[in-house]
This record gives structure tokens, sequence and C-alpha cells, in this order.
């Protein structure tokens, strides 16, 4: 009974972190002053930011979710990497496409092969990768090892991936919230990017930790089904 | 390729980002919402088999 | 139960053992040394009739991406098949009857591959230059083998991991490329960066030490994940 319970919580909380993700996105739309340089279309940062620095945890969660899967050689932690991969591709895609978007007004273009984009969209391959593999292997110690292999080598390429702006020359404007001397956004547009980056860094955890529970209860519902009909 | 929206008018490209936003995780949401209570729903119905 | 007894082997005669049975096996079947080589050919063929002529810094630039997707590409085939005599001779089974350890028999697959995509390498090196009319001096320069072999070594660790974990999966000829072309791209990525520049300058600066650095910070990254989880995978 108590874990029907957490899974209620879970879901509960998520119904509450989703309502505070909306009033974000108010903030970002209607409170938050305009950018003198870019207009209007700078608010898209509230989005394409969160949903970035949402796409790089879960890969942290993929490492995690790896390195205990290696040690226990348990399910259950496949399970959570699965679901770390299937988030992180969501977030990717949202981030590769707002920033696509972003790309028309700012860089007049609505894609290009620069640093950030290249890495990301990398990013997302290596996402899609993992859940191919994860779908090519039947069920068993193969699939756990292996799929635990490749989500720590996916974790290791992400700081090359964070870090491609100062090694490679690009488009892509410089980093402005985490650099050397403080960061170069106003202190209201910064308080809303901060929220919206913690909100979305919970929401992506709680949406892993639901898919994980759910594909556990799949896997329940599998093995108690086959146990009835045969 | 023309009739893309006027680079002056941030308002279609702000509205689609956040429309692909809403879709992306409150769609993922709901539909994870959704494959638990029918897993749920079918686990019942075994027990009640059992 | 009637066992024959032998001497226990050290670890290095181990690797030496498995290395040699494993060169042993691809000599007898010149195919898989071949086809690579095939391959590469092939892709030059297809680039000579997509890349227009050029010449000056942009001759460089095309020269040497021209080279490296050849040997990219006929790596990958000849990466993709690390473990296929292990598959058909069913030497997996084998070892795990045997003393051997996962490490040697890890350490012995990247050699192998080591020597296989050297001489994969060497071959599309050298018909790549011929056919694209270069000189082979250019090419003999120790910048250029030296950037070229790290590029290898980075590419084997990616390139031998891959194919153990790929090993079981169902379609891993197709898997097999999905994943190891993204994972490459960062040793890729160095090595084009450094070999242009030094092809256009001919000059050890700053720029050419950053991404000779990275490269083997990258060889290091990928050499010593392949060596930790690649005995995961064995076991």
């Amino acid at each position: 009974m108590t874990a029907r319970k957490s899974k209620f919580t879970l879901a509960n909380s998520l119904t509450v972190l989703l309502a505070l993700v909306f009033v974000q996105w108010l903030l970002a739309w209607f409170w938050v002053p305009v950018d003198e340089a870019q207009g209007e279309v700078y608010r898209i940062v509230y989005l394409h930011v969160p949903g970035a620095f949402a796409s790089f945890l879960s890969a942290g969660v993929l490492l995690v979710g790896s390195l205990l899967a290696l040690r226990s050689k348990s399910e259950h932690w496949l399970n959570l990497s699965r679901a770390a991969a299937e988030v992180g591709l969501l977030f990717t895609l949202l981030t590769l496409a707002t920033g696509s978007i972003w790309g028309k007004p700012t860089w007049g273009v609505w894609w290009t092969w620069d640093a950030r984009l290249t890495t990301s969209f990398l990013l997302a391959l290596m996402y899609g990768g993992w859940i191919l593999l994860f779908g090519a292997i039947p069920q068993g110690p193969s699939r756990t090892r292996s799929c635990s292999i490749l989500g720590v080598m996916i974790a290791a390429d992400v700081p090359i991936i964070y870090k491609s702006v100062t090694w490679w020359r690009t488009l892509h404007q410089p980093q402005t919230i985490l650099r050397t001397g403080g960061s170069t956004m106003d202190g209201d547009m910064l308080s809303v990017l901060l929220f919206g980056i913690a909100i979305m860094a919970v929401v992506s955890i709680n949406l892993i930790l639901v898919r994980q529970e759910t594909l556990s209860l799949e896997q329940e519902l599998e093995e108690k089904s086959l146990g009835v009909t045969s | 390729m023309n009739s893309l929206p006027d680079a002056t008018n941030p308002m279609p490209y702000l509205v689609a980002c956040y429309a692909l936003g809403f879709v992306f995780i409150f769609g993922y949401a709901a539909w994870l919402c959704r494959s638990r209570i029918r897993i749920n729903r079918y686990l019942a119905a075994l027990k009640k088999e059992a | 139960m009637t066992q024959k007894q032998t001497a226990p082997q050290t670890w290095v005669e181990n690797v030496r053992t498995l290395l040699t049975h494993s060169l042993r096996v691809d000599i007898s079947s010149k195919e898989r040394l071949v086809t690579p080589i095939f391959f590469a050919l092939i892709i030059l063929m297809l680039f000579s009739f997509a890349i227009p002529e050029s010449d000056g810094a942009l001759r460089s630039r095309m020269m040497v991406a021209e080279s490296q997707l050849a040997i990219f590409f006929a790596l990958q085939i000849a990466f993709s098949r690390t473990f296929e005599s292990e598959r058909v001779d069913r030497i997996f089974d084998h070892l795990r009857l045997s003393p051997i350890s996962s490490s040697a028999f890890i350490t012995s697959k990247i050699l192998h591959v080591l020597l296989i995509g050297g001489g994969t390498m060497l071959c599309t090196g050298v018909l790549s230059i011929i056919v694209q009319g270069q000189a082979i001096g250019q090419m003999a320069d120790p910048v250029v083998i030296g950037t070229a072999l790290l590029t290898l070594l980075g590419l084997t660790g990616i390139g031998v991991l891959l194919a153990s974990i790929t090993l079981h999966a169902e379609g891993h000829q197709i898997l097999f490329p999905l994943l190891y072309f993204p994972l490459s791209v960062p040793v890729l990525l160095c090595s084009t960066e450094g070999l242009i520049h030094w092809l256009d300058s001919y000059r050890w600066d700053s720029t050419m030490r950053g991404w000779s650095v990275m490269l083997i910070a990258f060889d290091v990254i990928y050499l010593t994940l392949t060596i930790l989880l690649g005995t995961e995978t064995v076991d």
C-alpha cells in the first residue's frame, strides 16, 4: 500500500509542478521587462534555457541510473536510465525546436551548424540511440549491461557539449548566467530565468521518476499476466 | 519560404515556442498519467481474476 | 574431468595469444581485411563526383575532409566486425571455461583493432592521395601522421566498446553506425580542425596545440572508458 501511496504523491506533485511551470511562463510573458537588443522575441529564453538545463540534467540521471545498474545488475535501475533517456530526448528536442525558432528572427536562419546546435543535435541522437539499443536487446543481464555502458558513455559526452561554445568559435551568444565576473542579465530577468531553470529541473526529475515507476509497473503487469495465462 | 512571418513581429515565434513547450511537457505528462491509469486498471483486474 | 593441465599464462602472454589468434583468423579470411579498403575506394570515387576541383587553402581542406571521411567510413566497417570471429567461432563460450581475464581479452581486442585500423588507415590514406593527385610527401609529415594515429586511438576506443555493446542487439549492423557517428564526432572534429590548420599554415601555434591537447584528452577518456567498461561486457 505504501508503494501505491508514493505513486500518488509523485503524480500529485507533478500537477503542482506543472502549475508552477505555467506561472513561470506567465511571469516570462507579462512581468519581465523587454530586452533592449532583441525585443519581445528574447522571451523564448525562459523556455529554451530551462529546457536545455533539463536535458543535461537527464544525462546526469542517466549516468546515476547506469552506474547503479552496472553495480547492482538490477532491472530497476535500468528503468531509471530508460526514463532518463526518454525525458532527456524530450527536452533536447524541445531545446532544438525552440532554438531553431529563436534563430530565425535573430540570426536570419532556421538552422545553422553552430557548435551548441550541433552538439545538442548529437545529444538528441545519442538519447535516441540509447532508446533504440534498449529496444533491440531482449530483456536480461546483457541488456542491463550494454545499455548501462552506453549510458555512461553518453553522460561522459555531455560536459564536452557544454564546453563546446568556448572550444569552437560560434554564432551562439556567450554564456550569460554562469560566467566569471557575474551575470550580464538584469535582476528581474535573471530571477525569472533561474526560477524557470529550477522548476524545469524538478519537473524533469519528477517526470523521470513517474516514468520509471510506470515502466516497473508495466514489467510487473507483464509478469503477472504471463502467470495468469500459463 | 516567402510566406514566413515578418522578423519584426516576434509574436508568431513566441507563440510557436511556447505552444511547442506546452505540447511537449504537458502532453508527455498527460500521456504518462494516462498510461499509469490504464496499468493500474489492468493490475486491479488481474488481482480480481486471481 | 580429464582436462589437459597447462602451465598458467601471465596476463601479457594471454594478450599475445589472443592477439595472434585474432590476426590469424583475419589473415585466413582475407575478405575481412580487404572489404574496408574497397569500401573506402568507392567513397573516394563518390566524392570526386560530388566535389568540384579546387586549389589553395580550399584544396587542403577538401583533401583532409575527403581522406578523413573515407578513413572514417572504412574504419566503421572494420570496427563493426570486431567481434565477428568470436560470434562465429563461439569463442565467448570457450572463454567462460578458460582462465583468461576479461581485461586481457579486451586489451587484445583493442590492439587487434588498432593494427587492423592502422593498416586500413594507411591504405586508405595512400589511395586518397593518389586519387586526388597529391604528393605523398605532403601527407608523410610527422604532424599529419601523429594526428592520424591519435584519431585512430580515439576511434578504436569507441569502436571496440560499441561493438561489444551492440553484439547481442537485434539489427546491430544498423545500430552500430547510429551510435558510432555521434559519439565519435568530438574526436573527428579535433582531428579535422587540427589538420586543416596545420596544412594551411604549417605552424605549431596555440590553435594547433589546443586541438592536439583536446584530441589526446578525448583519446584518454574513450580508451579509459573502453578498458573499464569493456571488461564488464566480456564478463
